[in-house]
């Protein structure tokens, strides 16, 4: 009798087990338009798609971070590895997921000047810049402030992301990539297998929406090793990104 | 565009604006801040609708209580109060509800069509113009306007309150520093203060704690009459022309804003036809509701919110990824301004129903125990910081801020608070418009 009650028991947890691992909260920790939020609705459709039931919550980064430590659920969340020099959390063992892109950054030449003020999201670094140059750094908020900077023509030069540097050569200004400092477009979980997550994120990446995104936004994609190898890069990066 | 949501919205928006009009204490903020849950996580364009229904219908029905029972709806309701009471003696107050209805309604859409052409031909030209330092002076306007304005024009007072709002509202991160301000370790205050509890706490309850008016509904008789007030209304209708041009004049008065329309219009109209209450009642409601709209220029094409009103929503939109000034995000601005205005024609409609044929029903309101409305809109504002504060993922935070800030408020009752929300709401903006005006 105590083996059939322990035999239910065991299976009733694994079903149990099983049904919870298919449930996850998303964290969406970006404003609408913004490419967090883009990605974060990504990744809800995609995994919806292959049998998840999605729950979402949605907080600003500090918001995100706590939810995110705190939650004793499976829960995940997008990030870029830049932003772990200014925010407290970075890619560990025990949260990171995958690389979903590597984009390098810009600086957008706006007014054609060797030097002068250069409009940077208050998270880059400044030193990648100093090593070009004398420049004068005007901070904003993001790098959606500093496409705005440009448009009411206050800079001369725009610091940019990947997506963000594709809108400013739409406009007819010459962006150049810097060397050697990439933003890797990462994602977080917790309380879930990470590896076997990882394989269904690597699947919601192969989906037109996601495809068209980074098309959309030239983020350089496909440079897979695996998990503890894209962990290396995305530690080796975030030092970089702190100096 | 005539969406079944887009409809939900408007017809929240103007239920209510029609209880914030009608109860004199619950404004346009207040409402806003009340429906606060539904609306922080809403589609942008929802936001705005439900905003515009709201402070449109404000206009409207806030001229019936200060008709019928001589206690101002809102408070740029005062020349009605004034101009009303002499309907009311010689029992005519049909006919002065019946012609501020429709003076409403026709400020409305003059102000509606000049902001219509306003967008059609100059919105982008406008928004490429916002550059961090033209920014920097219309914030020192709006900025000195408040400091002007408030507070029996006491600039030191005003001064104190807002640097009191200012020093709330650095609490957090910087927007342009990778650097946390005055959070003494605590990680829910990296976020800052929360918008609602302070909100609520230093304005709202004190406000409604002490400016709910306790009303005779036994005086309330009238019937409404039709066809002799748009009679009348055609015969007069020159002063709702004044009015609705002095009304946008005013409407762009930082601060102020309908205050100084319904007031100036009613002013001229004083000089122009002393004799005349008709004339200075529907000039003075006429000139409140362009002002309204008026009001609303400044916030959708440059990003500055000028009103208490305005500068939650401001944060609001903000916070939705609303983004002024951005080539493509000015186009999709105007398209959605373009969108809001076929709307706002039908808050227009209804909110002449309701403040015209079934004014007389609205007032069922009053007949409630003072108490028991209080009350009410107390706990809803406790549930709604609960409810935010979980969601937030830091409600013990949010009670005590709320806790804390209630007993500021209420100690700060006899001083007008808007500065204080002006400086806390917008401190990081400030903070950032100028050191990048210093750099530029």
């Amino acid at each position: 009798m105590r083996k059939i009650i322990i035999t239910i028991f065991a299976l009733f947890m694994s079903l149990s087990s099983l049904t919870q691992a298919k449930d996850i909260t998303l964290i969406i920790n970006g404003k609408p338009g913004g490419t967090f939020f883009q990605r974060i609705n990504l990744y809800a459709d995609g995994l919806e798609a292959r049998g998840w039931e999605i729950n979402t919550v949605t907080a600003n980064y500090n918001g995100a971070i706590k939810i995110f430590n705190e939650s004793k659920t499976p829960v995940a969340m997008v990030w870029t590895d830049q932003m772990s020099s200014v925010y407290p959390i970075s890619a560990t063992n025990d949260n990171f997921v995958l690389i979903e892109y590597q984009g390098p950054l810009y600086l957008c030449n706006i007014t054609g000047k060797q030097e002068g003020k250069v409009g940077i999201p208050k998270m880059y670094p400044k030193a990648p810049i100093n090593k070009l140059g004398r420049f004068t750094f005007v901070p904003y908020k993001n790098t959606g402030a500093v496409l705005n900077a440009v448009v009411a023509g206050e800079i001369d030069f725009a610091y940019m992301n990947q997506s963000k540097a594709s809108k400013v050569e739409k406009m007819g200004y010459k962006c150049d990539a810097l060397q050697g400092l990439e933003q890797n477009g990462i994602v977080f979980a917790r309380n879930v297998d990470l590896e076997s997550f990882r394989q269904e994120l690597l699947q919601v990446l192969q989906t037109q929406g996601f495809v068209d995104f980074h098309t959309k936004a030239r983020f350089i994609t496909g440079t897979r090793s695996d998990r503890e190898g894209e962990l290396d890069i995305v530690q080796s990066s975030t030092e970089k990104w702190k100096q | 565009m005539f969406e079944l949501t887009n409809l939900m919205y408007i017809l929240s928006g103007v239920t209510a604006g029609t209880v914030a009009g009608l109860i004199p204490g619950v404004g346009v903020l207040t409402s806003l801040l009340i429906f606060y849950p539904f609306l922080y996580q809403a589609e942008i364009i929802h936001l705005l609708l439900f905003y515009v229904a709201l402070a449109g219908t404000v206009q409207f029905t806030g001229t019936i209580p200060s008709i019928l029972i001589g206690v101002p709806g809102e408070n740029n309701s005062i020349p009605a109060v004034i101009e009303g009471n002499k309907f009311r003696r010689r029992n005519r107050s049909a006919m002065a509800i019946g012609i501020c209805a429709l003076g409403s309604l026709f400020g409305s859409m003059l102000s509606v069509g000049i902001f219509l052409l306003i967008s059609t031909y100059a919105l982008h030209g406008i928004s490429m113009a916002v550059s961090n330092n033209f920014k920097l002076v219309l914030y020192i306007f709006v900025l000195v306007c408040l400091v002007m304005m408030y507070n029996q024009k006491s600039v030191l007072k005003n001064l104190l309150l807002l640097g009191f709002g200012v020093l709330l509202g650095s609490v957090g991160e910087s927007d342009i520093h990778n650097t946390y301000r005055f959070t003494f370790g605590t990680l829910d205050l990296e976020q800052g203060f929360g918008v609602l509890p302070v909100i609520s706490g230093l304005l709202i309850i004190p406000i409604v704690l002490s400016t709910l008016p306790k009303v005779n509904a036994e005086r309330i008789n009238f019937t409404p009459s039709f066809l002799e007030p748009l009679l009348t209304f055609s015969r007069n209708i020159w002063s709702s022309v004044r009015g609705s041009i002095l009304g946008i004049i005013g409407g762009l008065v930082p601060g102020a804003s309908t205050i100084i329309s319904t007031n100036l219009s009613h002013t001229v109209e004083r000089i122009l036809n002393p004799t005349s209450p008709a004339k200075k009642i529907i000039a003075a409601e006429t000139a409140n509701n362009s002002g309204q709209f008026a009001s609303l220029i400044p916030l959708l094409l440059l990003g500055i919110p000028i009103t208490g009103s305005e500068v939650l929503l401001f944060n609001m939109l903000t916070n939705l990824g609303w983004d002024l000034n951005s080539t493509t995000l000015a186009l999709n601005t105007k398209s959605m301004i373009q969108d809001i205005l076929p709307w706002f024609v039908v808050v227009n409609l209804l909110a002449l129903m309701i403040s015209w044929p079934l004014a007389k029903h609205s007032m069922v309101l009053f007949k409630l125990p003072n108490w028991l409305l209080t009350s009410t809109i107390i706990v809803m504002l406790v549930a709604i910081n609960i409810y935010v504060g979980h969601t937030d993922h830091r409600m013990m935070s949010y009670l005590y801020q709320l806790a804390v800030f209630t007993a500021v408020g209420y100690a700060l009752r006899r001083y007008e608070m808007i500065p204080t929300l002006f400086g806390f709401l917008l401190a990081n903006e400030l903070e950032a418009v100028t050191y990048r005006s210093m750099i530029l």
